[in-house]
């Protein structure tokens, strides 16, 4: 963003009826004491770029009315809030937004309107005093949103809960077929002989001990029952022989027990068919979802786009709003896509449910001679319902059947009749076996089962063997994707973490021993919650082995300190070069010190943004501008100040001109003599600050009030001299010529420490000379903490 | 922003793209941890890997991915 904001315009907006801040393209600093309208301005950018402001909204605002809040309580207009721009090339335009209109005026190129959207969400680059904690403070939960939000990964936690799902899935149809095989496995259930068969092979061994009972040939495999059958029968007496044997084959249909009923696939595929009823219309996108996603692709990297690349008509509508709807569109096919699927499966297993049940009732029927005339019709309607319910749901699956699916009435008895007839069929069988037969007609009626249903389990131990594989894999698949997202997401975060730490290090290391950071490490630690997500934050406390939460250790000055330096590290590593950064009176509980280097940070990491500051704190606002001429960021800064505040016309404004501001306009040849005055209260301020750090010895003065000369006397330039050279020797040459150039002329130095120094009685590129080398020296003592 | 000079605007890094590189870690990490677990056919493990450039792959779409067999394998007599 190459934009910035010259002016902020406020209309008929909280306590700003009619007023203008101006930036000129710089940094802002707002002084001023409470209720003098510094936290308006603040809102007005939260305003402008989201359309409300948040601390008038939502939980625990009360009677609050938002619209009545923002709006000016004399003039009771529309409250609206401009931006005016300028860019790199002297483009002017402007960004605005009122109350009453539902979304933002942009006037300007194209650029400007980019150079909105392409700011994060509000809280991403203004931090008010009260949300400081929060970024300490927050849930882990809320600190993992926050910055997932920040990081724009919702793609890989959207993927994560994929595969949760796909190992879910995977579980659930395993677990099926494996009930499908403990059911299939029961029939074979002995409780005479405690038998509970647990696969094929079971059932086998335990065959082959009872046929091999009768004294036939040990069974080699399946197939040998063929050839027992008919020698166990042979054993029978010869009366009612062959009802027997017709009985026994009818039990042993009859006893195969159906398929569990799919009431949850039934009850899946309905309210399915309902969430994909309400994405019918997106279901007429789906043949264009590479088109949406490529759509999508190549607007959001090209911002600056007002043409179709397909048709080459000019958008009717901004490219935000296009974007949003071409997300919304995908998002929704997304969803679409994962119903249909799901839908699919569980109609799938619905059909193979009714053939299963109507092929199980058919073989029943084969037995019909054996049946009385009302069980007989109560099988065969059930049959007939089945195959109407594959037909329907086949018509289903085709698409041509699209309502509600609901289980035929008409099948729900037919268990119990089943049931039923195996009783009455048993009776029979018992009523026509004579009791010294039993175990033979027991074993006849286990091979025959055994013949009937091998080849069945078979495919089904099969099957349950394959879904154990899938679902091996899948469980393999999701592991990793979990272990390769919590390695990928933690090194996103120890880059963060380390820039934090970084920040925190830099505002409160003071060198090494007792006056070195006590927070020694920091950590950003995604916890392990599959497919919601935590992020840990803790610290390491003076070298102790355990991190912590900062809670435990550090002060509430300190904690605030390490708040903002979370969110000055999201905003150096998400935020766009050229985007705002809004500080609202967020140093109040940092000391002097504390504030200095938080001025020095904000110099050294955040010159690519546009800052606005507000604060209470005098004593800040002079550290700001001192260390901004230190660091020749003088014509980057403006310093406003709100000297008061009435209900007509808001805010009293006074733009402040420091000394070094003063100074930087009038070095010429024309004014410079004029400078004394800011002269001495420059090397004053430089001199003191010095003293303090490097703790000169100087004569104590009851009213504090220290000259130049009260400090050259007893030789601060010298020990500043050789501290310097003992810490930057390689620039010897250019400390010592800085020096001479600030202490070297005594009779300079002996001016500026009078009250009043009057004229300047020296040469302008002395004058020069000396501005320059006070500013080196400034710069230098703040690079070697020399100064305070 | 500020206007910088010619000389800060180059001495500026430009920011990283945490995003792209969360992926990219994402999709090698995958990739590795598939690999070194030494159980899945590498027609799977490639299926799954591509899995993640797609902008949502459905539960299906993994299962189907995870399903899949080497040729070699497909091709080799049942014994």
């Amino acid at each position: 963003m190459s934009e910035n904001v010259r002016l902020i315009k406020f209309e008929h907006f909280r306590g700003l009826p009619a007023n203008e801040f101006e930036l000129r393209g710089r940094n802002l600093v707002i002084l001023g004491t409470n209720g003098k309208g510094k936290s308006a301005v603040v809102d007005g950018i939260e305003f402008i770029f989201s359309g409300q402001v948040a601390r008038f909204t939502g939980a625990g605002t009360g009677s609050i009315s938002h619209n009545e809040a923002v709006k000016n309580v004399k003039t009771g207009g529309d409250p609206k809030v401009v931006l005016a721009l300028s860019n790199a090339h002297g483009a002017r335009g402007e960004v605005s937004r009122a109350l009453s209109s539902e979304s933002i005026e942009v006037t300007g190129p194209g650029a400007f309107r980019a150079y909105f959207d392409q700011h994060p969400s509000v809280d991403g680059f203004v931090l008010r005093r009260s949300k400081i904690l929060d970024f300490v403070c927050d849930q882990d939960a809320d600190r993992y949103q926050k910055f997932v939000q920040l990081l724009g990964i919702t793609k890989v936690d959207s993927l994560q809960r994929a595969f949760v799902e796909a190992e879910r899935q995977a579980k659930a149809t395993n677990e099926r077929a494996t009930t499908t095989l403990q059911t299939k496995l029961a029939v074979f259930n002995d409780p005479v002989t405690d038998f509970t068969p647990q696969s094929l092979a079971d059932v086998f061994a335990h065959v082959s001990v009872i046929v091999e009972s009768f004294e036939f040939e040990k069974l080699e495999k399946w197939e040998d029952l063929e050839q027992r059958l008919p020698l166990l029968t042979a054993k029978r007496p010869n009366a009612n022989r062959d009802k027997v044997d017709a009985l026994t084959r009818a039990l042993v249909s009859i006893e195969t027990p159906l398929a569990a009923r799919p009431d949850a696939d039934v009850e899946q595929a309905n309210e399915l068919r309902g969430k994909i009823t309400e994405l019918a219309g997106s279901s007429s996108d789906s043949p264009r979802a590479k088109l949406i996603d490529r759509g999508k692709a190549y607007l959001s990297a090209r911002p600056d786009e007002t043409h179709c690349p397909l048709c080459e008509q000019e958008f009717d509508k901004p490219l935000e709003d296009l974007l949003a709807r071409l997300k919304s569109r995908s998002d929704a096919l997304i969803e679409l896509r994962a119903a249909t699927s799901s839908r699919h499966a569980a109609i799938a297993r619905i059909k193979r449910y009714a053939d299963d049940l109507s092929a199980q009732l058919e073989k029943d029927l084969e037995h019909s001679k054996l049946l009385g005339n009302e069980d007989k019709k109560r099988l065969r309607d059930a049959r007939a319902a089945a195959l109407r319910f594959s037909r329907l749901i086949a018509r289903a699956i085709g698409g041509s059947f699209t309502g509600d699916i609901s289980l035929p009435d008409r099948l729900l008895p037919v268990v119990e009749t089943r049931s039923s007839l195996v009783e009455s069929l048993k009776a029979q069988k018992t009523a026509l076996t004579p009791p010294d037969t039993t175990k033979l007609e027991a074993t006849i009626t286990l091979v025959e089962r055994g013949i009937a249903s091998w080849k069945d389990i078979s495919e089904t131990e099969q099957t349950v063997g394959n879904s154990s594989e899938i679902l091996r894999r899948t469980t393999i698949a999701k592991d990793s994707f979990s272990s390769a997202r919590e390695a990928a997401i933690q090194a996103v975060f120890t880059h963060i973490s380390g820039t934090v730490i970084d920040y925190y290090k830099r505002l409160h290391d003071f060198g090494e021993g007792p006056e070195s950071s006590e927070c020694t490490a920091l950590e950003l630690k995604p916890t392990s919650r599959a497919a919601a997500g935590g992020l840990r934050l803790a610290i390491q406390f003076l070298g102790l082995a355990d991190s912590k939460d900062p809670r435990a250790f550090l002060s509430e000055g300190h904690l605030d300190s390490l708040g903002l330096c979370l969110f000055l590290a999201a905003v150096r590593i998400f935020n766009p070069p050229g985007s705002l950064l809004v500080l609202d009176d967020v140093l109040t509980s940092i000391d002097k010190e504390h504030r200095r280097r938080v001025g020095v940070l904000l110099y050294s990491e955040f010159q690519d943004h546009q800052i606005i500051l507000t604060t209470h704190d005098e004593h800040w606002n002079d550290l700001l501008s001192t260390s901004a001429r230190a660091w020749g960021l003088q014509d980057r800064w403006r310093y406003i100040k709100l000297e008061g505040w009435n209900v007509e016309t808001g805010p009293v404004l006074s733009v402040v001109e420091s000394s070094w501001t003063f100074i930087d306009e009038n070095l010429t040849e024309p004014n410079y003599r004029n400078l004394g005055g800011p002269f001495r209260l420059v090397i004053e301020d430089f001199m003191k600050r010095c003293a303090a750090e490097i703790e000169l010895k100087v004569k104590f003065k009851t009213d504090g009030k220290y000259t130049a000369g009260d400090f050259v006397t007893v030789g601060i330039q010298d020990k500043i001299r050789d501290k310097l050279i003992r810490l930057d020797g390689e620039n010897e040459t250019v400390i010592r010529s800085d020096v001479g150039n600030v202490f070297g002329q005594g009779d300079l130095i002996n001016i500026l420490s009078h009250d009043n120094p009057g004229r300047l009685e020296i040469t302008f590129d002395q004058a020069k000379d000396f501005i320059d080398g006070l500013r080196s020296l400034t710069r230098r003592c703040e690079d070697h903490s020399l100064i305070r | 922003m500020n206007n910088p000079t010619q000389e800060e605007a180059e001495s500026t890094a430009p920011p990283r793209d945490l995003r792209a590189e969360l992926l990219q870690d994402l999709s090698s990490q995958f990739s590795a941890a598939l690999e070194s677990d030494g159980s899945l056919p590498v027609a799977a493990q490639n299926a799954l890997v591509e899995l993640l450039d797609s902008e949502a792959p459905t539960a299906a779409q993994i299962i189907s991915a995870a399903s899949k067999s080497d040729p070699e394998e497909e091709e080799a007599p049942d014994e």
